[in-house]
């Protein structure tokens, strides 16, 4: 079955209160190494990007959440 | 007889045709340089949006150690031969404003020979050219918000006869305030307005011009009957500013009692918000790139701690990259902890840090 986990992305980042921009430049922060057109692309319609590059944008939007003290955070891809 | 460029301008009535023409090729040597300007801006913005994809790529290649010094030095010698052709343009930019600045003052002194006993309404068409002159001339050494909105509003007092006071409030912390104001009872008005939400000021803050020739009779705005008799000021002329497509504040010219705002004011009211708005779109910009800037160096200092700290759980534990950074990131969710202070723990005390 295709995975859809890149589906939940594109929302947490609007309850994270994430611009695109803001976003890109905290994912390259934690090592992210795909470009901000690619990560555009898998937000919003699962272009490809690798499970650990899906990892580190998630890790990004975890971490505003932490930030704003809510308690949602997105699972990983990777164990 | 005056010359001037080259070009006869005489004071005689024969000489009408001669002013028209000037005045003619002052309009077109005005469209041609507005168009050369939209040119030049359209070309700086692609230019700048090709050095970031550059400084961009280069980042990245850096961090997979794939970086090219030779090509890397013919990007960077690009990047020089852009910056200095920016530089080249701005010059060329600021040699049309100055020939603007010129070309109003011509202008103004065509008017005033033109219409030697001039009526004291006529007085106005000679003032405000004259000042939006002066205007320009101060704006070129791009002083700070708050002196720019103070030139425009005395501009404004200057240029507008029946004008005794001026304001621009501006969007802070979410509410409309007075950010300057050429008289203290014109922030008091401003004030008035904004906490009874009525009057001309509230109502132009989506954009537009609201007008009203008597701020506590207007129907409009009955909420106002309730404020003491303006001694100061009756009619009111409110301009929206909008820079990016948001309401950002809003421009207002107050008249004197009994002095009704023209046509000529209206003109002048658009032309002063115009450039109050080109201020704020300035300082928007300036701060969007300090931000802008200061997010970037942060994520580069955070991209180095968890490059190095990668490199040490990748040593100690054989591990590989994905692994230590797996390795890391459940540990800062587990902490609850950024991921970035778990790196900077693991680089200071070459271990991770206890559950």
């Amino acid at each position: 079955m295709a995975d859809l986990s890149w589906q939940a992305l594109a929302p947490a980042r609007q309850r994270a209160d994430l611009s695109m921009a803001a976003l890109f430049i905290r994912y390259v922060g934690l090592g992210g190494v795909a470009s901000s057109a690619q990560l555009a692309a898998h937000f919003a319609s699962g272009g490809p990007l690798s499970e650990m590059e899906h990892d580190v944008a998630v890790q990004a939007i975890n971490e505003r959440f932490l930030e704003l003290h809510d308690p949602e955070r997105l699972p990983y891809q990777t164990a | 007889m005056t010359r001037q460029d080259g070009v006869v301008e005489a004071g005689g009535s024969d000489n009408d045709g001669s002013a028209r023409w000037a005045e003619q090729r002052d309009d077109e040597a005005e469209s041609r340089e507005v168009d050369a300007d939209q040119r030049e801006r359209q070309i700086d913005a692609r230019e700048r949006v090709l050095d970031r994809w550059e400084r961009e790529i280069a980042a990245r290649a850096a961090a997979l150690n794939m970086l090219d010094d030779v090509e890397e030095e013919n990007r960077e010698r690009a990047r020089l031969r852009r910056t200095r052709e920016r530089a080249r343009r701005r010059d060329e930019a600021e040699v049309r404003r100055d020939a603007a600045i010129e070309r109003d003052i011509r202008r103004a002194q065509r008017t005033e020979r033109a219409d030697g006993a001039r009526s004291s309404s006529g007085a106005d068409d000679v003032k405000t050219p004259t000042a939006c002159a002066r205007l320009a001339a101060s704006l070129q050494s791009d002083p700070p918000l708050e002196q720019v909105l103070g030139l425009i509003l005395a501009a404004g007092v200057e240029a507008v006869a029946e004008c005794a006071a001026g304001s621009v409030a501006l969007i802070s912390e979410g509410r409309l305030q007075t950010a300057a104001s050429t008289a203290s009872w014109a922030a008091d008005l401003d004030a008035a307005q904004l906490e009874l939400d009525g009057g001309p000021l509230p109502s132009a803050a989506d954009g537009g011009m609201v007008v009203t020739t008597d701020l506590t009779g207007d129907e409009r705005w009955p909420q106002l009957a309730a404020l003491p008799d303006t001694k100061a000021a009756r009619s009111v002329i409110s301009v929206g500013l909008i820079v990016a497509g948001t309401g950002t504040g809003v421009l207002t010219l107050y008249a004197n009692v009994g002095g009704q705002f023209g046509q000529q004011a209206l003109r002048i009211g658009d032309l002063l918000a115009a450039h109050a708005a080109a201020a704020l779109g300035r300082t928007h910009e300036r701060l969007t790139y300090d931000a802008q800037a200061e997010a970037w160096q942060h994520a580069l200092a955070s991209r180095d701690a968890i490059g190095q700290a990668k490199g040490i759980l990748m040593e100690q534990r054989s591990l590989t990259a994905d692994e230590a950074f797996r390795l890391l990131r459940d540990t800062s969710q587990r902490l609850n902890v950024k991921l970035r202070v778990i790196a900077e723990q693991v680089v200071a005390e070459r271990r991770l840090p206890d559950a």
